[in-house]
């Protein structure tokens, strides 16, 4: 019996031990498990606020800018910076730094040394992501490009804000009612425009005598509709755009289109003609041809390019024939502007490649056809034309291009932008050694402005008469050697201040109608200012 | 009895033993199915640590830059490009394309260790959106990240025309060997005294006297005589060169002399003296134009080159050598050297009266008007421009600039001088340029004194895209040009022009 007790004991101790054992171990692996979980819920946590927290880091020098790109504030207490050894930074209390809302940017300065990570104030190891990160090789930098390849003035428009009614086609009591005047003014009168696909224009009318017709002004360029239908289309035939302006002609030199003969009559005129496929030639007064361009390889063989600018054909018995089909034809004739009635700079306008390196110049030409010096005036008084009001471009493309769709310059951002411009100018004073006194007052005919958000003008650099005046030969006879003009390279740095919105404009006028002063006319100059390519340098603050 | 309690003690320790079996197997099987029921997830943490391990240390930042695209490993773990994602601007389309050697795209390495980047090279209209990891991560590119450029700290600009440029110019300018002058009175080169590395010894009256440092060696000088052998206060002019040449300069050179000296070296006991004075730097001498007289030029040294050119007759030709007109060297010793083109010879002109003209002892009149048949091009070939890269440039020159005109516009017509572009050499033909023509240059100088100024201007050049011209690695180039020949006493204009300075500063195409 006794025995029996001390059996059952020794089973229950026995199973005792073994239960506690297995309790135990139980017990264990469970502590163990709930430790791991609690862990893991950590690691969950710090990921999460790992993956919500991003930095951005821009290395302005010495200066590094965080910005917070991640969807939450973000509190830092340490900068962790390598410099020869690792250094880290401790934010102080109040440091910009310190607390950076959703998109806030703050700047700190690290001293020379790279940024390795930030510590936000629970832990997380933030890697700011370089935006400049080792500046990568720099053998390059940002020229932003502006260029006037467009096909017609409203995309122009468009493109540089331009006020609509200063490019508005002169239709009698239309629009088009601002920005040139002078005795006369030219207007597009209804029913003397044609839009059509393959209008033919020619010179050649039936019954003319020598099939061509004198000009005042002639500008040929290749029409930026055919540049652009270039790039996938190298083939394709050249075509060309033309303005061709004139005094008063006999009634004799008449332009015909399929429906009608123009008579190049009345008070003076000019003729636009785009999309031209055809032929143009320039002759001389003894009616050699002295340059010639055709959409229709071989037609002119070796002799100089049309393509270019031709000034006061009238006067030196030049004459210009012109015959293929085009998509657009304005004939503007000039009528008396009454009392103080201005017309657009539409006519006056041109888009062309006029020297034929594909790319497309904007060309104000208020010439019309004669040249004078002080005894005259030099247009005469008839096609002496002014502006009543510049024409100003903004150069939108260059806040476009830096990231700000309304096309302005951040000042706190950028601290000046250099403006790098290819022009050309020409005006019909002559003898070229007596302009200063036939044009004696000083004003501009191009600005650079910068404009603020309020619209206040900053001129920023004007090209006055005085100056420009000195890069032309306005009178050329020998036009394969001498040149009326060459593209003029300016650099114009433009300082930003440092807070607010600003745009740059660029701003043309011809400021002279004529002054008489005694028995001289003066002041009296009409010129022809262009611009092929503007390259924009921005700077960074 | 006996048998009894021990069948009965038999039967007790039975019955514990199965109880305690019973409670052993009740405790396990309730301990397992405890255990078991309230086993917590047992997703050993291990693997879930190792993939957010990987997860959190896989960090990648994608942007552009010059030319492309760079893919930064900014995490601690190796990452292995596999797929790059892209958009073709064409079709608007996305498309995957394997890194290897057919891709869309030229990557320059596709395994990063940590902190490593692999730049990315796209055909024309793709873009990278992003890429897959060969463990399947997609990073893409974060348009906050996106900035609109990468800015370096200075806008990084090339010096074109460096001393190594200058110093062996010939090799850059084309087809020099058929580049012809055009010459109212022609040069011809005297071979027997034109030697190279040779002794030489010169007194003469000279009307113009250039003299540089050569860009070779800043110790030597280079040297432009320029000049008519009247006869002179002290002497006859002389040139000794080598063993064999010994001239009577102010007979075999009486009409007109050009000597050349390059690099010339002196020891003591040489010389390099213009009106009496050793030249203790580097000038330009007009001494006729300056004084109305020429001045005594004493030279002597061992020179690496000598050409020696003269004129036998006062008749024009258009096929003389261009060598006697161009000198390099630096002048201003800023360690930038010249490229000197020099038409000029003895005097200033005007509208109505011929330039660069004199009369000689022997009452000769000659005439000196040069002007160039075809334009001097100078082609840098040591810096190809790429049009898929690059959209703009600007290039930046000094130079200085002079001519004999008294009366400048009214004497000469506008004509181009100097064209600055970009070079097709394929088509041998510039795709874009800019031109300074006499009208702006004449207003830079004084035509008498003859002094020099620099000026220092930059060009905008328009870099067309493949599209415009094809896939093309363009060159800077510059023409240079004496446009005026002589139309009785106008368009007569000599000049001396002096290129120093090119740096070329390339905008990316965007």
């Amino acid at each position: 019996m006794r025995r029996a007790i001390s059996t059952l004991l020794a089973v229950t101790l026995i199973a005792a031990v073994a239960l506690s054992t297995f309790t135990s171990i139980f017990i264990l692996s469970q502590r163990r498990a709930s430790t791991s979980v609690a862990g893991l819920d950590r690691i969950l946590d710090y990921v999460h606020q790992h993956e919500v927290t991003r930095l951005a880091a821009v290395v302005l020098g010495e200066v590094i800018r965080l910005k917070n790109l991640g969807s939450k504030p973000v509190e830092l207490e340490y900068l962790v910076v390598l410099d020869d050894a690792v250094r880290v930074i401790k934010l102080s209390s109040g440091d910009p730094c310190e607390s950076l809302g959703v998109d806030a940017e703050c700047s700190h300065h690290v001293g020379r040394g790279n940024l390795l990570v930030a510590i936000t104030k629970s832990g997380v190891l933030v890697f700011p992501e370089k935006i400049e990160f080792e500046a990568p090789p720099s053998e390059a930098t940002v020229i932003i490009p502006i260029v006037f390849s467009f096909r017609n003035l409203n995309d122009l428009g468009k493109e540089f804000d331009i006020d609509p009614e200063l490019i508005a086609k002169p239709y009698p009591g239309g629009s088009g009612k601002r920005g040139i005047t002078g005795k006369t003014v030219l207007i597009l009168p209804r029913g003397r425009e044609d839009e059509y696909f393959n209008e033919y224009v020619t010179t050649a009318c039936k019954g003319t005598k020598d099939n061509r017709v004198p000009f005042g002004v002639l500008v040929v360029g290749y029409d930026p509709s055919w540049l652009k239908e270039q790039l996938t289309n190298s083939t394709a035939p050249p075509r060309f755009s033309i303005l061709l302006s004139g005094p008063k002609m006999t009634g004799q030199e008449k332009l015909c289109t399929s429906k009608e003969v123009l008579p190049l009559t009345e008070q003076g005129f000019r003729v636009k003609i785009h999309n031209f496929t055809g032929t143009i030639r320039v002759f001389d007064e003894s009616g050699n041809v002295i340059a010639c361009s055709s959409s229709t390889p071989g037609v002119c063989d070796n002799i100089a390019s049309a393509v270019g600018v031709w000034y006061y054909g009238t006067v030196l018995k030049w004459s210009v024939y012109i015959d293929g089909v085009a998509s657009y034809l304005g004939y503007y004739q000039r009528a008396p502007s009454g009392q103080g009635q201005s017309v657009s700079y539409e006519p006056y306008l041109f888009l062309g490649d006029i020297d034929g390196n594909g790319v497309v110049d904007i060309i104000f030409i208020s010439e019309d056809a004669h040249y004078g010096s002080v005894s005259a005036i030099n247009d005469t008084d008839d096609l002496s034309d002014y502006s009543t009001e510049p024409l100003k471009l903004v150069l939108l493309r260059v806040g476009y291009e830096l990231g700000y769709p309304d096309g302005s310059i951040d000042g706190s951002k950028y601290a000046g932008v250099t403006l790098y411009l290819n022009l050309i100018f020409h005006d019909n004073s002559y003898p070229d050694e007596s302009q200063l006194n036939d044009i004696d007052r000083t004003d501009w005919v191009m600005r650079i402005l910068l404009v603020d958000e309020k619209g206040n003008e900053y001129i920023i650099r004007e090209y006055r008469y005085q100056e420009i005046c000195n890069y032309h030969q306005t009178l050329v006879t020998n036009t394969d050697r001498s040149k009326y003009f060459t593209k003029v390279s300016q650099s114009v740095y433009i300082p930003i201040p440092s807070s607010g919105k600003y745009w740059i404009v660029v701003a043309i006028q011809d400021p002279y109608y004529f002054e008489k002063s005694g028995s001289y006319y003066i002041n009296d100059a009409d010129i022809t200012v262009g611009i092929e390519i503007i390259g924009v340098v921005p700077f960074m603050r | 009895m006996r048998l009894g309690l021990d069948q009965r003690f038999r039967r007790g320790v039975g019955g514990v033993v199965s109880a305690a079996l019973a409670v052993a197997i009740i405790t396990a099987v309730a301990l397992y199915a405890y255990t078991n029921m309230l086993k917590p997830p047992t997703v050993s943490p291990d693997p879930v640590l190792r993939v957010l391990d990987e997860y959190l240390s896989n960090k990648v930042v994608i942007g552009p830059m010059v030319g492309g695209y760079y893919v930064l490993n900014t995490g601690s773990s190796t990452v292995v490009i596999e797929y790059l994602v892209l958009r073709d601007v064409r079709t608007e389309s996305i498309t995957l394309s394997k890194v290897g050697i057919d891709s869309a795209c030229f990557t320059t390495k596709t395994t990063m260790q940590p902190g490593e980047m692999s730049t990315l090279n796209c055909r024309d209209g793709l873009i990278l959106v992003g890429i897959v990891s060969s463990d399947g991560k997609i990073f893409v590119r974060d348009p906050k990240l996106t900035v609109p450029y990468l800015i370096p700290r200075a806008v990084p600009q090339k010096v074109l025309f460096t001393p190594e440029v200058v110093s062996s110019v010939e090799q850059y300018i084309e087809s020099i060997d058929l580049l012809r002058m055009n010459s109212s009175t022609a040069l011809a080169k005297l071979e027997a005294c034109s030697m190279s590395n040779v002794r030489v010894s010169i007194k003469a009256n000279a009307s113009l006297v250039i003299a540089l440092r050569s860009p070779a060696d800043p110790s030597a000088w280079n040297i432009l005589l320029v000049g008519y052998g009247a006869y002179g206060r002290r002497s006859n002019s002389w040139l000794t060169v080598g063993s064999t040449c010994d001239l009577n300069l102010s007979k075999a050179g009486s009409l007109r002399f050009r000597i050349k000296i390059e690099n010339l070296s002196i020891v003591s006991g040489d010389k390099v003296e213009v009106s009496g004075s050793p030249l203790a730097s580097p000038g330009i001498f007009p001494c006729l134009v300056n004084t109305g007289k020429q001045c005594w030029a004493e030279v002597s040294g061992t020179a690496g080159r000598v050409s020696v050119y003269v004129a036998s007759s006062t008749s024009p030709s258009a096929n003389v050598d261009l060598d006697p007109y161009y000198i390099t060297g630096d002048l201003d010793e800023n360690g930038y050297p010249e490229f000197f083109f020099v038409t000029q010879d003895f005097t200033t002109g005007s509208s109505s009266q011929v330039n660069d003209v004199i009369t000689t002892s022997t009452r000769t009149t000659v005439t000196a008007v040069d002007s160039t048949t075809r334009p001097i091009r100078l082609i840098l070939t040591d810096t190809p421009v790429n049009n898929t890269k690059y959209a703009t440039a600007v290039i930046s020159m000094r130079f200085v600039f002079w001519d004999n005109s008294a009366d400048d516009i009214t004497d000469n017509d506008n004509r181009i001088v100097l064209v600055v572009g970009l070079y097709d050499p394929e088509k041998s033909s510039y795709v874009y340029s800019v031109s300074l023509s006499y009208f702006e240059l004449c207003r830079y100088r004084t035509v008498k004194p003859m002094t020099f100024s620099y000026i220092v201007k930059d060009f905008l050049l328009y870099i067309p895209s493949p599209a415009e011209i094809g896939y093309k690695n363009l060159y800077i180039a510059i023409d240079i040009f004496d446009p005026y020949g002589r139309e009785e006493t106008r368009n007569d204009a000599d000049i001396v022009l002096g290129i120093e300075y090119l740096g070329l500063v390339l905008g990316v195409r965007i």
